[in-house]
This record gives C-alpha cells, sequence and structure tokens, in this order.
C-alpha cells in the first residue's frame, strides 16, 4: 500500500468514510451497499468488487471485525480503532464544511 | 448461422476494459459469451438473442458463496466463476462493480502478489528444464514437450504480472 492510502494517511475515501459509518450497527455487505445509497439518496453508491475489497482491508486494518460468519454472509461491526478512525475523519470533514460555509456566505 | 464464434481476448490482466466492451459488443449482435478457453485467452460466444448487457471482471483468488452473493445481489451475475477470473453481466443501469479507484489498487497489489509467486516458481522450473536441456533433448520428443509447457507456464504467469504493474503504474499516474 503507497504512502498515500487512505489507511496511513488517516484521510478517509468517501467510501470508506460511508462504510465505518454504516458498520456503526452490524450489517452485511449488500445491507451495507443498501443503507449508502439510501442515506446519500443516491449520491454514493458503491459497487460489489469494491465493497468487497474495502471490507476485506478494513477487516485487515483491524477498523472492523466479522461478527457473524457463515458461508454465504458475513456480518461486520466497526471496531474501537474504526471508531477513532471515522471520528477523525469527521472532524477533519466537519472543519472543511465549517470554512466553506463561512467563506460561502461572504461571497453571497 | 454459426452456432459458435470465437474471440481472442486483449489480456484481461492489460485492458480488461476494452475486452468487456467487446463482450457487449458481441452480445448486442446476438452471441452471449459462454465460455472461456485457450488457457483464459479465447472467448467463446453461443448465438442468442441479441442483449443489451454490460460486464465487468474481477480477479479473486478464491471465489466464495459470500463473495458471489456480493455481485449477485448488486445485480450481476456471473458468467465465468474461476477462482482467479471472474466475470459477471447485469443491465445497463446496474451501479459499476468497481465505484473507487483505492480499492482497484489493493486489488492489482494483491494480484502482483500473487503472480510474481507463480512467475518465481515457473521462472525457477523454467530454468532447471534449461539446465537439463541436454539430457531432456536426448529423448527429442520429451525434450520438446518439456520445454513447451516450462515456457508455456512462465508465459501464463509473466504477462499476466506484467498487465497487473502496467495498470497499476498507469493508475498511480
Amino acid at each position: 500500500m503507497g504512502k498515500n492510502s487512505a489507511y496511513a494517511s488517516g484521510e478517509l475515501t468517501d467510501s470508506i468514510f460511508f462504510i465505518l459509518l454504516s458498520l456503526l450497527q452490524p450489517r452485511h455487505g449488500y445491507k451495507i451497499m443498501q443503507f449508502i445509497t439510501e442515506e446519500t439518496k443516491g449520491n454514493i453508491q458503491i459497487g460489489p468488487a469494491t465493497m468487497y475489497t474495502t471490507l476485506g482491508k478494513l477487516n485487515k486494518e483491524g477498523w472492523i471485525e466479522e461478527v457473524i460468519s457463515d458461508d454465504t454472509k458475513k456480518v461486520y461491526f466497526i471496531t474501537a480503532i474504526g471508531r477513532e478512525k471515522l471520528f477523525e475523519d469527521y472532524r477533519r470533514r466537519a472543519v472543511f464544511v465549517e470554512i466553506a460555509s463561512r467563506l460561502l456566505e461572504v461571497v453571497e | 448461422m454459426m452456432k459458435y464464434k470465437y474471440r481472442m481476448g486483449s489480456g484481461l490482466a492489460f485492458t480488461p476494459e476494452k475486452d468487456m466492451k467487446m463482450l457487449e459488443a458481441m452480445g448486442k449482435r446476438g452471441y452471449v459469451l459462454e465460455k472461456l478457453t485457450g488457457m483464459g485467452f479465447i472467448y467463446r460466444f453461443k448465438k442468442s438473442d441479441p442483449e443489451d448487457k454490460i460486464y465487468t471482471w474481477s480477479a479473486e483468488k478464491t471465489l466464495t458463496q459470500d463473495y458471489l452473493a456480493f455481485f449477485m445481489e448488486s445485480g450481476w451475475h456471473p458468467v465465468i466463476a474461476f477462482d482467479g477470473v471472474q466475470i459477471f453481466k447485469a443491465n445497463p443501469e446496474t451501479v459499476n462493480a468497481h465505484t473507487d479507484c483505492t480499492s482497484i489498487t489493493i486489488s492489482l497489489e494483491e494480484q502482483i502478489k500473487i503472480y510474481s509467486k507463480y512467475t518465481m516458481y515457473t521462472g525457477l522450473v523454467l530454468f532447471v528444464l534449461l539446465l537439463l536441456s541436454t539430457p531432456l533433448f536426448y529423448f527429442r520428443w520429451l525434450g520438446l514437450l518439456t520445454m513447451f509447457l516450462g515456457i508455456s507456464a512462465f508465459i501464463v504467469c509473466f504477462f499476466p504480472l506484467l498487465g497487473f504493474i502496467y495498470r497499476k503504474w498507469k493508475m498511480s499516474k
């Protein structure tokens, strides 16, 4: 993984950000995809290949864990590390929104 | 009208998008992908009603029911499903299977790791065969056969490796 990777830098991609948000409750792959599509009103959609690879990587990094696993479905849940990473990125994004809101108001 | 048509792929490891476009075009002309032959380099199409489908591919090393369920629940149906190579098709409005560059990079890195190992093993076998070429070619056909198998195995591993490295390099630019 390169040094610019979201996992190394902590600057999460939108996909990782929403996957972690959706795993504040235990969910399996397709339910995560549905949750993200519904919550973002279709603005962010994650394909199955991306979802599978990202879940595998998050699991390997210890940001999420399998809580139920059988042959056809694995249910994941966020870990304490995952929550920390999510919260860090939330704060980073909140700063962007705050700056943008302030500047846009000035322009308006 | 021919029942089957065959097309050479441009190399799934190098330009999978090009191959997928070809599969889509063939489907619209009424030839639907049925299987991969020729050590995975040749597509076989069966005559059928024209269909408007999109295709995607993946290279999951160990195919599981969990993996297939991800695709099927998202509207992607497996056409080719082996360990290492999978091709899926879906209706045109279906969300793309790959929606994030990071995950494609992770997948490519895994492929590079796997194929580096295969290339090293087959390279080693080929090297040993070359060392043994004099006694092997004493029996002419045995020599030719073992060399053919050794070189083929090496090519099948080495060229995909080059493809994955090339794609990762292209993505990093």
